[in-house]
């Protein structure tokens, strides 16, 4: 495979901010997708593991005139130069190269945080407290992911229990098995306004190459060229301005995220 | 040759062995295996194992009833997916549904029955014999039936519509001195004010947004992420560009984020803002001929005319009542009505009187009965007649002091039992209440027996059409999990104290159980021979008369199917009343209406802020949620934590409170503490503080803030009572 194949082949998310609701459908299925515990009676926004955060961010005016949006913040799974790769000393993340996704391996990570430190998304979640459930609550967790312990560093993975059982799937119909099989994260799955679309370039019936070839596609801070694989699509100009902090906002104005 | 011992050798020796024992592979593999060790501690949980298999249901948790496929593991639910299916159950399933298969191991969970036993610490429950409890309540009931006028019995429903609720009525037909009661508030009561106002007060109503163009939403639950009507969503995610959402809101909510349009209210006054439109309708003559030559009450020549009223709030008076100016009133007023097809909706719990005056802003565009606004669909076809049933009343009704035995239908909800209402309608010595919840109640102190009924999803419960619903449909929420031993229904439990009691159940209501009771109600659906059913499992819609029998009709009902009605043609007659049926009903609205204009009503000094309750939607209508919801809750701040309270800058500064300060909110009513976080978006003169009573967040200090506790009895039961408050420092 080439490096172009490589591109085409590798996961894309692409994020509606414009038909976001901000329900949270997405963060609690990722939640239970991935058996992330209630929180600690300690925990704060600070300290809590949201590995999908959606944000509540506005164009700055006061009453009437002020708009807001907002955002879910998955981990962006940087393309290039992923900062938490770079720091990490024990190796726990790595980036796949067939399939882009950054990955965090609990079992390597010490604890050390640098990566936290590093992510520009603030992306990257701490285990602060064993996880926990309310007794009884430990059947409804799912058997393809396994909880982690606390001390170690997560974050989304582009949902890979679903990655790998979509893999196994294909192979158990007998279609050659390639790295970008046809899957759907829990967030996509879960959201009721269909605002995410998941998908490769090279799968053009997932319609995420045509998406983030719109004029309202965007990416968050790209400047620091990490190349983000998390894509976001907007028709108003402030949030993409706030999103890319490339220019000047309008005199006055201010933006809250 | 001799071998001498040199510190050479030794030194040789042991830098060799280090150097060997690293460049072995056993400390990297015990550092490996140490890691993973520490990473699988005994009290780190484990995954279930074994077949994965799936089954299809509905959602019991709010009325959308969305189509639900679960994901279980070894016959144990694990994931719950909503499930596209047929058109008035899209299966958007809201994170509360998402996280529906929580419930049952809530850390509320009751699982036995109790007595609350009220101590000046606070309350503890203990246990009870089920079989005493019923036996001691049948006394209780028998002589009631022999000395009415030492107090009666009553049965309040929390969320009514379902099959539990005929039971209910069936058996309480064939008590003396018994009375049904309904909440003056509950899901749905907003579509049924709209039959209350025509001539068909038992017609059945539901929205029909599919070309709507424009909906003026005074609170109801759009976006908000539970309770919202599917169709709305869907609306929204296809005809984004077509569709103009106004948000008439005190607050910056979900739906005001997501409407093209924010008009940011002053709390309570939603029905002048909404008299100011009509008069700006009326005025300018936008109004619908077709729909005004039916009006009973519109004209002025009557004593008490929707005219007249309308003719008191001119924008000029609805402004300095709202704080809207005047030409935001105009031009909102113009848009609704000639932006058609338009509709007008208001939040379950904002009041009878908003509700009518929104039915009154319908009636006026035309909005009832034409498509893409309000449409007519069938009853439910059912097994019982409404003559066979107890009659209904509200609990506004009943005469205070009046009632001895209540027992309290909470198995869907708890957050709307209204319980400083029902405290005044208890007799003041001698009465008994009983509860019957799958959750501690979150106000104990009027209970004195909690009953544990089951949890959602661990019996097969019926799921009818949402208030919302264009068409009538039926579907099961079933089993996924069994409740603990002893849990039931709660009219199972009203069974058994009417049979102990020794009266007699016409209509082999004694011995009937829940599956004869599903049975009974889908041959009634059956054999009305009408509307489809959406089969989940293969994705196909069957019309109901190509079914072959009642047993495949039932079998595919049990198996997650969702039998939706034929569409009904709206009647083009009809009288429509804007205020009242008599004289007497219409000088009551008018002067409710009248006295939402005086909103100065206060201490200024002692109480010079407002409070606006937010997040009301989960405390209107879930019993519980999944402790997972800390996640939206306590982790992220996308949901108003209780432990937060909002409040503009400005405001801050003028009573000198600090961003991320902890504060007492004081009301006439109690205290409560929050830490405060200034927002922009919040109006000035008022703090924005969640009403949300639900038990995901424990804050580290023990205590739960919550407004409920500072908003007294007529602010936790309709949220748009006005509520001062006064904010310090703590």
């Amino acid at each position: 495979m080439n490096s172009s194949e490589h591109l085409t082949s590798q996961y894309v998310m692409v994020i509606d901010v414009d038909r976001c609701t901000g329900c949270g459908a997405c963060m609690i299925a990722c939640a239970i997708e991935n058996n992330v515990s209630p929180a600690h009676p300690d925990a704060t926004d600070r300290t809590g593991v949201t590995w999908m955060r959606v944000v509540k961010v506005d164009s700055g005016k006061n009453g009437n005139g002020q708009q807001a949006r907002f955002l879910p913040l998955p981990c962006q799974q940087c393309a290039a130069q992923t900062p938490c790769v770079t720091v990490c000393p024990q190796n726990a993340v790595e980036v796949d190269e067939s399939t882009g996704i950054v990955f965090q391996m609990p079992q390597r990570c010490f604890g050390c945080r640098y990566c936290m430190a590093a992510c520009p998304y603030h992306a990257r979640y701490f285990n602060w407290w064993d996880p926990e459930w309310p007794e009884g609550m430990e059947q409804t967790l799912n058997p393809d992911v396994a909880p982690r312990m606390r001390g170690v560093v997560e974050k989304c993975n582009f949902c890979h229990g679903r990655y790998h059982a979509a893999r196994a799937a294909a192979a158990e119909e007998g279609h050659p098995t390639s790295d970008n099989v046809r899957y759907e994260p829990a967030c996509a799955q879960a959201c009721p306004t269909q605002a995410i679309t998941f998908g490769t370039l090279a799968d053009e019936e997932s319609g995420v190459g045509e998406l983030i070839r719109s004029a309202t596609a965007f990416r968050i801070l790209p400047k620091l060229g990490t190349e983000p694989r998390v894509y976001y699509l907007s028709e108003l100009k402030w949030i993409r301005q706030l999103a890319e902090r490339e220019k000047e906002l309008p005199t006055g104005e201010e933006v809250h995220g | 040759m001799s071998s001498t011992l040199t510190r050479r050798n030794i030194l040789k020796l042991a830098g060799g062995s280090v150097l060997g024992f690293l460049l072995s592979p056993m400390p990297w593999k015990t550092l490996d295996d140490v890691s993973i060790w520490t990473q699988n501690w005994s009290w780190i949980p484990k995954v279930p194992r074994g077949p994965i298999t799936h089954k299809f249901t509905s959602c019991s948790l709010c009325p959308s009833a969305c189509s639900v496929k679960a994901r279980m593991t070894s016959g144990k639910p694990v994931s719950l997916w909503g499930l596209p299916g047929t058109e008035i159950r899209r299966g958007a399933l809201c994170s509360i549904g998402l996280a529906g298969h929580h419930l049952a191991f809530h850390p509320t969970r009751i699982r036995e029955t109790v007595r609350v036993k009220k101590l000046v610490e606070g309350v503890t429950f203990d246990p009870v014999s089920p079989d005493d409890l019923v036996a001691h309540l049948a006394t209780i009931l028998r002589e009631i039936q022999s000395h009415p006028r030492e107090g009666t019995f009553a049965l309040l429903d929390g969320r009514p519509g379902g099959m539990t609720s005929d039971m209910h009525r069936l058996i309480m037909s064939h008590l003396d001195a018994s009375t049904y009661i309904l909440p003056d508030a509950y899901d749905g009561c907003f579509m049924e004010a709209l039959g209350e106002m025509t001539e068909e007060p038992t017609a059945q109503y539901g929205l029909n947004l599919s070309r709507t163009r424009t909906i003026l939403n005074f609170g109801a639950s759009l976006f908000e992420g539970w309770g919202s009507s599917p169709q709305v969503l869907e609306q929204f995610r296809s005809r984004r560009n077509e569709l103009t959402i106004i948000q008439v809101d005190p607050q910056r909510s979900a739906s005001a984020v997501c409407a093209n349009h924010w008009i940011p209210i002053k709390p309570g006054s939603e029905t002048a803002f909404a008299l100011g439109l009509a008069n700006v309708i009326i005025r300018e003559r936008l109004h619908d001929p077709s729909m005004t030559a039916r009006a009973v009450d519109l004209d002025r020549s009557k004593p008490f005319s929707f005219m007249d009223l309308t003719r008191q709030f001119p924008p000029s008076r609805v402004s300095s009542l709202t704080e809207i100016p005047e030409q935001l009133i105009v031009e909102t007023a113009r848009q609704f009505a000639s932006d058609k097809p338009a509709i007008a909706l208001a939040d379950d719990f904002s009041g009878e009187v908003l509700h009518r005056i929104v039915w009154g802003l319908n009636a006026l565009v035309g909005a009832i009965g034409k498509e893409g606004s309000v449409s007519h669909k069938h009853q439910l076809p059912r097994p019982w007649k409404e003559y066979q049933q107890a009659p209904v009343t509200r609990l506004s009704e009943i005469p205070d002091h009046s009632i001895r035995l209540l027992i309290v239908d909470g198995s869907l909800t708890d957050s709307t039992i209204p319980w400083s209402t029902l405290h005044r309608k208890l007799r003041s010595e001698n009465c008994t209440v009983v509860h019957c919840s799958p959750y501690q109640p979150q106000q104990a102190d009027l209970i004195d027996y909690i009953f544990p009924v089951h949890a959602p999803y661990e019996t097969y419960r019926d799921t009818p059409t949402g208030s919302y619903s264009r068409k009538t449909g039926f579907s099961i929420s079933a089993p996924l999990w069994n409740g603990p031993q002893g849990t039931c229904e709660a009219w199972q439990l009203l069974q058994r104290i009417v049979t102990t009691a020794g009266i007699s159940l016409k209509g082999g209501l004694a011995g009937l159980q829940p599956s004869n009771l599903l049975r009974s109600q889908t041959d009634a659906i059956f054999h009305a021979k009408r509307g489809a059913l959406h089969l989940p499992a293969v994705n196909e819609t069957v019309p109901v008369i190509e079914v072959t029998s009642s047993d495949e009709f039932h079998a595919a009902i049990l198996d997650g199917a969702v039998w939706s009605d034929e569409d009904v043609a709206p009647p083009s007659s009809g009288k429509f009343l804007f205020l009242g049926k008599s004289v007497a009903a219409s000088e009551t609205l008018v002067r409710s209406v009248l006295a939402t204009g005086n909103l100065a009503s206060r201490d200024a000094n002692e109480f010079p802020l407002l409070l606006v309750p937010v997040d009301r939607e989960v405390a209107s209508r879930f019993a519980q949620v999944s402790p997972i919801m800390s996640k939206l809750y306590q982790e992220s701040g996308l949901k108003p934590s209780p432990q937060i309270a909002h409040i503009h800058h400005e405001t801050a500064e003028r009573f000198d409170l600090v961003d991320n300060g902890k504060v007492v909110i004081r009301s006439t009513h109690g205290s409560t503490e929050a830490v405060l976080r200034f927002d922009g978006s919040v109006r000035p003169d008022t703090v924005e503080v969640s009403a949300s009573k639900i038990d995901t967040i424990r804050s580290r200090h023990g205590a739960l803030p919550q407004a409920s506790e500072i908003m007294g009895h007529a602010g936790r039961e309709q949220w748009n009572h006005l509520m001062f408050v006064r904010i310090e420092r703590a």
